[in-house]
């Protein structure tokens, strides 16, 4: 999510809003919650990123800071919130279903922020996501199944069939790690 | 598409119970569910969300511990043990993931059997077996026992069976789920090939590619129904995007 591609920070400016919508906080508070949502894989990130990130927000008008006691020069020492804007932007974001298909580290953060600002319920985000790679299975294998014995077009199909089996499959995951668990079962 | 009818089968605040008072757990609770004529619905869910002890009241197969059920017009929760015996097997065809073939049995005569103790006479029941093992591509396997069978070949004939009655209504439980890959795609052509035939279908799987094969999917967790999808007349069409072709047409 970080690679300087088309939309990459995009991606990053909403991640990091919705991480801001559970509470105001400082920016090291922020890198320390995406470091921990996203393990091994955030050692790439550049620490830096998140405070130009931030800026960005600031200056679009999505997030206000505020300097708390000490040096007021150090961002460290900022006290970042969403502002009325920002908080738009972030429900929107969770309410959006990607497509072709997730970005894995998207979705995933997407799940965390919206279970930590208690914007949005987990769950219903991965039915949303699963509807849209249903219907698309379904496209996949009909088309698939039409197909004679060993047809180079099927092979195609047949490739697409089981990426979007594997999403599910993820999808299904996701679904046991974010439901709540019950004593007796 | 198909013609979608009257409702074939329907559920109002169906409930199963085990255990009592702190360790009660309810393994269906309160489930709606109208499956129409010609319909093919998915139920979907994780293990242990209570998707097969549902099937298995809609089968009449098990009690509920309370709501109705009524398959057509009739209400079947109350009917007595032997009329329930009758219903299942004249008006329902049930497939499952063991296959449940009796051993010692061919082919045909697997598919035959509940015809004749349906009271059919054993020619025409013999005729109707071999029409139905040629339907699901077996016309060669018909004096072959069950051993000497493939999985995928074995889940043909137990859906040959669940065919042999003209059943108002199929459920199956997880059909893929003993299956193979390849043998997973011969048993969704035949799902395939049932859903344009219109007959009434209810599966429950855990397996996307049986669930994909339904024009509705219910999502279920803890005995409940949350989620429920269409998956006919959506949004659809850019499979290219998920080979890659975007960019090659830019």
């Amino acid at each position: 999510m970080t690679a300087p591609g088309k939309g990459a920070w995009l991606v990053q400016q909403e991640v990091v809003l919705a991480m801001l919508a559970k509470e105001p906080s400082h920016g090291y508070e922020l890198r320390a919650r995406l470091r921990e949502a996203l393990g091994p894989l955030g050692d790439a990130m550049n620490d830096g990123q998140v405070y130009v990130t931030l800026a960005r927000l600031e200056k679009a008008g999505l997030a206000t800071s505020e300097s708390s006691a000490g040096r007021r020069d150090r961002p460290d020492r900022k006290v970042y919130a969403l502002t009325a804007e920002g908080q738009q932007r972030v429900s929107g974001w969770l309410a959006e279903v990607s497509w072709p298909r997730p970005d894995l580290a998207e979705f995933h953060l997407k799940l965390i922020a919206a279970a930590a600002a208690g914007l949005a319920d987990p769950l219903a985000i991965v039915d949303a996501q699963r509807r849209e790679l249903l219907r698309r299975l379904r496209d996949a294998q009909r088309a698939a199944l039409a197909e004679p014995d060993r047809s180079a077009a099927g092979l195609l199909l047949e490739g697409i069939v089981l990426r979007l089996q594997a999403d599910l499959r993820w999808l299904e995951a996701c679904e046991r790690n974010w439901t709540p668990r019950k004593d007796h079962r | 598409m198909n013609d979608v009818g009257a409702s074939v089968l329907r559920a109002r605040g169906l409930r199963k119970d085990y255990g009592k008072g702190e360790g009660l757990v309810r393994a269906v609770d309160e489930v709606d569910l109208d499956v129409a004529s010609g319909e093919t619905v998915a139920v979907m869910g994780p293990s242990g969300c209570g998707k097969s002890t549902l099937l298995h009241l809609l089968g009449g197969l098990d009690r509920p511990s309370g709501g109705e059920l009524w398959l057509t017009d009739q209400r079947i929760d109350q009917l007595g043990e032997r009329a329930l015996a009758r219903l299942r097997r004249d008006k329902i065809g049930f497939i499952f993931q063991a296959f449940h073939l009796m051993d010692e049995l061919t082919a045909a005569e697997n598919v035959e059997l509940p015809a004749l103790l349906a009271g059919r006479s054993a020619r025409s029941a013999r005729r109707r077996a071999a029409e139905l093992l040629d339907r699901v591509g077996l016309a060669d396997r018909a004096g072959h026992l069950p051993s000497q069978l493939s999985g995928g070949q074995r889940q043909r004939v137990a859906i040959a069976r669940a065919l042999v009655s003209d059943p108002q209504l199929v459920l199956a439980d997880e059909p893929t789920g003993n299956l193979d890959s390849q043998a997973t795609v011969e048993v969704l052509r035949m799902f395939e090939d049932l859903h344009s035939a219109g007959q009434t279908l209810l599966v429950v799987t855990h397996d996307s590619r049986i669930a994909a094969t339904s024009d509705r999917l219910i999502s279920m967790r803890d005995g409940a129904f949350v989620d429920e999808t269409r998956l006919t007349g959506g949004s659809s069409g850019d499979l290219g995007s998920l080979a890659g072709l975007n960019g090659l047409t830019e």
